[in-house]
């Protein structure tokens, strides 16, 4: 191989200690909102992820975000605290109509959820309009 | 003569889009947001039936301008189908401003999504 394509490659590859910061960075529970009335990404929708203390039936708020220009919130959770609970997802989707100068039927939108396998990665989109919404597990 | 009851202002049709089927026997109930308590007063509990309908969960007198909630026992009724579910439950909080108007908030869904919209 010559020695500039190894070169090329390399280049490609990250060091063993990047490897490890991205790796710890990556968040196995990440979400995509789309506002489907408009056809584009929900920009800067408030979030919040929570989980569920089982002995005490309280919600415990894990962290906070806004959805950036794509629509997504990276960094939800680190894997090492991604335990199998319930977990909410809630969206400030009335705030986000009303910063568009509009109002909505969902004043703000919950997805709560069961994680048996944290393992995995999990994708839980929200696809909205004023007057509707959907969601679904992803991956 | 009988005397006919109202139809309920809100009224809700859950679907099995899975396997294509209404959900049937799903437990619901119905809450209102008492605004200076900021808790949920429970209205009406209720069952779907056959079709996946469950009529009669509020009056029109008693369906006043408001934030309401409609929850669904989504896990229960995947369980009672020998299932699991992504969704323990559904909980879906809507704002009602003009309560003369007529509101149907159906639940699509299969045991990893779900989806509703505001109807008439």
């Amino acid at each position: 191989m010559s020695a500039r394509r190894l070169q090329y490659i390399k280049g490609h590859l990250l060091d063993k200690d990047k490897c490890a910061e991205m790796a710890a960075s990556y968040s196995p529970l990440t979400t995509h909102v789309l506002n489907t009335g408009m056809g584009i990404p929900g920009v800067q929708m408030a979030l919040s992820l929570h989980r569920l203390d089982p002995s005490t039936s309280l919600w415990n708020l894990l962290s906070t975000g806004t959805t950036n220009d794509d629509g997504r919130c990276p960094d939800l959770i680190s894997r090492e605290v991604f335990t199998p609970d319930v977990y909410k997802l809630r969206f400030e989707t009335g705030k986000y109509w009303e910063s568009l100068g509009e109002t909505s039927f969902y004043p703000y939108v919950e997805i709560v959820f069961t994680i048996t396998n944290p393992s995995q990665h999990f994708h839980i989109p929200l696809l909205c309009s004023r007057f509707s919404y959907s969601t679904y597990r992803g991956s | 003569m009988s005397f006919q009851t109202e139809e309920s202002p809100l009224t809700t049709h859950v679907l099995n889009t899975a396997d294509g089927v209404p959900g049937v026997r799903m437990t619901l109930s119905l809450h209102r947001l008492d605004s200076t308590l900021v808790i949920w007063n429970l209205v009406t509990v209720g069952t779907t039936n056959e079709d996946g309908r469950c009529p009669g969960l509020i009056d029109n007198d008693a369906f006043t301008p408001g934030m309401y909630k409609m929850r669904f026992e989504t896990g229960k009724y995947w369980e009672s189908l020998g299932h699991t579910s992504f969704y323990p439950y559904v909980e879906i909080v809507f704002t009602i401003n003009k309560p003369k108007q007529k509101f149907h908030l159906p639940l699509l869904l299969s045991r990893f999504s779900y989806s509703t919209y505001r109807g008439s």
